[in-house]
């Protein structure tokens, strides 16, 4: 077996976890759809985090039923030997989404402001390298990683943030539900593919982070601190443009600290915070590769993992660069998906977790 | 051995993905500083970009400064692409800081959103782009930027932030301002007026949109010689995207004062005896703005001042009757600039930004139509004025 597992502190998980629920948090955001009636985007990611924390709960409950050390274990339990592949195969597919969203964005903000008269395919090779080692190598670089870039990459947001004070308008907040309960609910639902994807890595990797328990503890601490930040962000932002305008921009992090009313002391702030945002985007993308791969070789009976998380992990890179193209079949497709994916996220695991509980209550 | 090889080929394919580093150095680029539009002849607009010179190593220090083009063109995305082959040049707007538009470009609805929507999304300008409106055409106005004490465009707009913060006579608008402006139902926009020293005062009336004619200074008019020909002063009020009318700088300060933005300035006051008094006037704090819709929409604003009268050094009154004649004289003037705004149909006094506190959703805000009820609000505005007997000593001195 050569699932390049190992074993992470719980800082390492946290660590993990906190910079995907920030990176997907701010740079999977379809702008368009939350910010097209109003400004509740902060609430709207507020109720995804505890919503998207409430479910892997119920996962977690279904592990700890079945005894089972990670998720993988749980589909093959619930499922049994046949359909747990084509259920990993679906949570796969979600998390190549989850994985490859943050990047997008990334790659869009790097091609349209940095590398200007370069094309994007060349911007994007740079990703491939760091993606295919972070996921090749496995959890413990994965978890590493993140823990050595955590502070960093959690103070840039907040430095980005405290440059853009004298733009923020407590006005550009109201009306202060947005378009009303409603909206605000179903765009919850749907955000919860900005924080899922983090949780469920740890359960994934449940036997690398000691269990379920472990797991759910760090998935709580990273969706509480994480969905804070978030929504610290998303608040900030709205008091930085108004609705209407936030709809128009695909990046505003990117964009906040050129919206004040001087920029030329921090011209340069924009680019030099970006690395280090694209550094959680990387993380993130190579954590989400490992994790997909890991399932789907756990509920397939793979020995090895390799093949299959280099497989992933170009393949995310190969979705975010297909992303900027100019392709108009994948971009319908990803039109289609990305109101869906949230169940397609979620759908499989809490199944499994139901049917696990009451199979055990019939053996019981 | 083997992982000696597989370092080596992975060093070998990183070294292939330079697909970056290109030959195009910093002067392939010719980096729009600032951009001027005018209404052209035989095409729609002219499109004028101060370029930023870029220094290198073989040439000259004189090579330093700005390079002024301009084009015929129906739009900036065609003047970007015009200008690029001719010069040749990659034109860049990463850099922006200022974008110049000629008052007659204004006085068309939809027109400011023609020249600006597009572009400044497609283009990358930065939403912190300072707004001008001028008198003058827009291309002698970045021409009278340059002088002999090469002030580049940062210092200038840094300085004119600098003046807005002293004096309250000038607004500063950036896009994002302008664009919350002009695609919301929120407030209405104020531009500060610019224009070439000599040409702006033949360019405006005498008097401003609220009647003010005593020590009423707008765009360029100022009595100032420099070799620097641009100067600026005053406000172009806009209702959406279209010019309303103007403001000079005294009912620009009072408007800053309403909205909360004004932090000092100097004032020029006639106490109802008909004495005049220049008061220096310092927000003490933000003005507190008590908003409610029905049945009528109304606003009580109270603006705590600290005032200290310059001159004459000792008006022959009591405290308290200066301390009254400084709060009637705003008052006044703050009723009158209120009604002419609601005459113009603008609210540049920015009510709205509390009128949609009022609201639960954007669907209740959007359908209430704010624009259409404005001009029958009401305000009471009260001046809290506290007078200094000395602006530089504490009080222990």
């Amino acid at each position: 077996m050569n699932l390049r597992q190992g074993r992470i502190g719980n800082q390492e998980a946290v660590a993990m976890a906190f910079l995907s629920c920030i990176a997907c948090g701010v740079f999977s955001t379809n702008t368009k759809l939350t910010y097209a009636a109003g400004n509740g985007s902060y609430l709207v990611s507020a109720f995804s985090a505890t919503l998207s924390l409430l479910l892997v709960t119920v996962v977690a409950e279904g592990m700890r039923r079945a005894r089972c050390k990670n998720l993988a274990q749980l589909y093959r339990y619930a499922f049994g030997p046949v359909l747990s592949a084509p259920a990993a195969f679906i949570t796969l597919i979600a998390l190549i989404y989850a994985a490859a969203m943050p990047l997008v964005r990334l790659l869009m903000i790097m091609n349209h402001y940095i590398y200007i008269l370069d094309n994007v395919q060349n911007v994007a090779l740079y990703l491939i390298p760091c993606v295919l080692t972070l996921a090749w190598m496995g959890l413990e670089i994965i978890g590493r990683t993140a823990r050595l870039f955590f502070v960093v990459i959690v103070l840039s947001f907040f430095v980005a943030l405290i440059i853009a004070i004298p733009a923020y308008a407590p006005y550009r907040l109201y009306p202060l539900l947005g378009n009303g309960l409603a909206s605000t609910a179903r765009l919850s639902l749907m955000g919860i593919n900005r924080f899922f994807p983090a949780l469920i890595g740890l359960f994934i990797c449940g036997a690398g982070v000691h269990g379920v328990n472990s797991s759910l503890r760090c998935a709580s601490i990273a969706a509480f601190g994480g969905g804070l930040v978030v929504v610290v962000i998303q608040l900030l932002l709205g008091m930085t443009f108004p609705y209407y305008i936030l709809s128009d921009i695909p990046a505003p992090l990117y964009r906040l600290t050129m919206a004040l009313p001087s920029g030329s002391m921090f011209l340069r702030a924009d680019k030099v915070l970006l690395f280090f945002w694209l550094l959680s985007g990387l993380v993130t993308a190579g954590y989400f590769a490992y994790s997909g791969a890991l399932l789907f070789s756990g509920a397939s009976n793979m020995r090895d993992i390799r093949p299959a998380s280099a497989a992933v992990a170009l393949t995310v890179c190969s979705v975010a660069l297909m992303g900027q193209l100019n392709l108009s079949a994948f971009h319908a497709a990803v039109s289609f998906l990305q109101d869906k994916v949230w169940a397609l996220l979620v759908l499989p695991p809490l199944l499994a977790a139901v049917l696990a509980m009451l199979k055990k209550r019939g053996a019981a | 051995m083997k992982r000696f090889f597989a370092c080596l080929l992975a060093l070998g394919l990183l070294l292939t993905c330079a697909g970056c580093l290109q030959t195009d150095s910093p002067e392939h680029f010719g980096y729009a500083l600032a951009i001027g539009f005018d209404r052209g002849e035989t095409m729609p607009y002219v499109v004028s970009l101060l370029l930023q010179k870029t220094k290198t190593d073989s040439e000259s220090q004189n090579n330093s400064g700005f390079l002024l083009v301009k084009s015929e063109c129906r739009s900036l995305l065609e003047a970007a692409e015009l200008l690029s082959a001719s010069l040749p040049l990659e034109i860049n707007f990463a850099r922006t800081a200022l974008i110049v538009i000629n008052l007659s470009l204004l006085t068309e609805a939809g027109m400011l959103e023609e020249l600006l929507d597009v572009p400044v999304s497609r283009l990358r300008i930065r939403y912190n782009t300072m707004v001008l409106s001028s008198v003058t055409p827009a291309y002698d106005t970045l021409e009278g930027l340059s002088n002999e004490l090469d002030p580049s465009i940062g210092r200038i707009c840094a300085n004119l932030e600098s003046y807005r913060d002293r004096t309250g006579l000038l607004p500063l608008t950036n896009l994002t301002g302008l664009f919350e402006a002009m695609r919301g139902e929120l407030y209405d926009a104020m531009i500060p007026l610019c224009g070439v020293t000599n040409e702006a005062p033949k360019a405006l009336p005498t008097r401003d949109s609220v009647g003010t004619h005593e020590y009423a200074y707008i765009g360029g008019s100022l009595l100032v010689e420099s070799s620097m020909k641009t100067s600026l002063a005053g406000a172009v009020l806009l209702r959406g995207g279209r010019m309303a009318g103007f403001l000079d700088g005294q009912n620009v300060q009072l408007a800053m004062m309403i909205m909360g933005d004004y932090r000092q300035g100097r004032r020029r006051i006639v106490t109802p005896s008909g004495m005049e008094l220049t008061v220096f006037l310092r927000a003490d704090k933000r003005p507190r703005t008590r908003f409610t819709l029905s049945p009528i929409p109304s606003a009580a604003v109270t603006i705590p001042l600290v005032a200290y009268v310059e001159a004459p050094g000792n008006p022959d009154s009591t405290e308290q009757e200066t301390i009254r004649a400084i709060q009637t004289a705003l008052k006044n003037d703050a009723d009158n600039l209120l009604a002419c705004c609601k005459r113009l149909g603008c609210d540049t006094l920015r009510f709205g930004t509390h009128a949609v506190k009022c609201f639960r959703s954007t669907e209740g805000w959007e359908a209430y139509r704010w624009k259409t009820v404005y001009p029958a609000m009401r305000a009471q505005f009260d001046f809290d004025v506290t007078l200094l007997h000395s602006l530089n000593e504490s009080e222990l001195e």
